[in-house]
């Protein structure tokens, strides 16, 4: 893995630790919790699985489709098997983009559709604003269940 | 545009801050004072989120960032149009400010922001980043409001769900 590369990884693996931050705070009760005219916090989860098993794909196939959904439907009541889902995930992104190129960074293109074919390096970043508008909706329900740690609203607000 | 950073990340910049404006065309006066528990209201957080840009953009010129500045006039978080003007003027700020970098800004000058210093780059995207974690809540409070997605603007829509 080159130097350019190790950095974006880095900071996609920083990115995540927000969302696995945010689960280490909730219980299987809070995953049951909804705001109104909103989901509960648990398919706020589910769906950030499902976005991030798009995007691994995007990058092994480099085509982005938005179809996918989790077969379980107790994924989104349960934190233990969004933990293990979304390591399943971390790990396979991992071994996917650590396998990529330098060149790949910035030569291989991400078709989305709309005549939009984001580079590796930009796929990756947009991938990382998923996650923190995830996290920013995260948030929302952390402070309303009440455990939004300081450590939690010094970082995300 | 002066320098390789503003010529770089200035679309995108831009198109990020459109997401403010396209909140504030989807609510009225009213809602700003809709809350859920142990939260800020709407007003409130639209409020914060300006506070904080304006920190990021004086970064740009005193290269420090303390998060500390509070508007003087609470009263700003009741009224959609001065919010809607308050970040105008913090678009133009930083506009002005990213302008006015040299390269050797660009390369070599950090933000001191108390134990992290990032370079110039990396601050201005910390920026764009609290914009879309800032979008996200706020599309909260929206949906809790009863605004139909259907109605969100197609860039909020499509970019924050």
């Amino acid at each position: 893995m080159t130097n350019t590369l190790a950095v974006e990884l880095n900071y996609l693996q920083m990115t995540n630790g927000a969302r696995d931050m945010a689960l280490g705070l909730i219980t299987d009760e809070d995953l049951r919790y909804a705001l109104p005219g909103n989901p509960a916090l648990g398919e706020v989860f589910r769906e950030m699985g499902e976005v991030q098993q798009a995007y691994l794909a995007s990058f092994k196939h480099s085509k982005l489709d938005w179809s996918y959904k989790h077969a379980d439907p107790d994924v989104a009541t349960s934190k233990d098997k969004l933990v293990a889902w979304f390591k399943h995930l971390d790990d396979d992104m991992n071994a996917t983009l650590t396998a990529s190129s330098e060149a790949d960074l910035d030569e291989k293109k991400i078709e989305r559709g709309a005549d939009f074919n984001p580079t590796l390096r930009e796929q990756m970043a947009i991938y990382g604003d998923a996650v923190y508008i995830f996290v920013g909706k995260v948030s929302v329900y952390l402070r309303a269940l009440g455990k939004a740690t300081d450590q939690w609203q010094s970082y995300f607000g | 545009m002066s320098n390789s950073l503003a010529k770089r990340e200035s679309d995108v910049l831009h198109e990020t801050q459109k997401l403010r404006h396209q909140l504030l065309d989807m609510i009225t006066d009213a809602d700003l004072t809709y809350t859920f528990p142990n939260s800020p209201s709407l007003g409130a957080l639209i409020r914060a989120q300006a506070e904080t840009e304006h920190t990021y953009a004086e970064s740009f010129t005193t290269f420090k960032q303390a998060f500390d500045y509070r508007h003087s006039d609470d009263t700003i978080e009741t009224s959609v149009e001065r919010l809607r003007t308050w970040f105008t003027q913090i678009e133009i700020d930083l506009d002005a400010a990213l302008n006015t970098l040299t390269e050797g800004d660009i390369e070599t000058k950090t933000v001191d922001r108390y134990g992290w210093f990032p370079k110039l780059g990396i601050q201005l995207h910390t920026y764009r980043e609290s914009i879309l974690i800032f979008a996200a809540k706020a599309s909260i409070y929206v949906r809790a409001l009863g605004k139909n997605p259907a109605d969100m603007p197609e860039q909020f829509r499509y970019w924050i769900g």
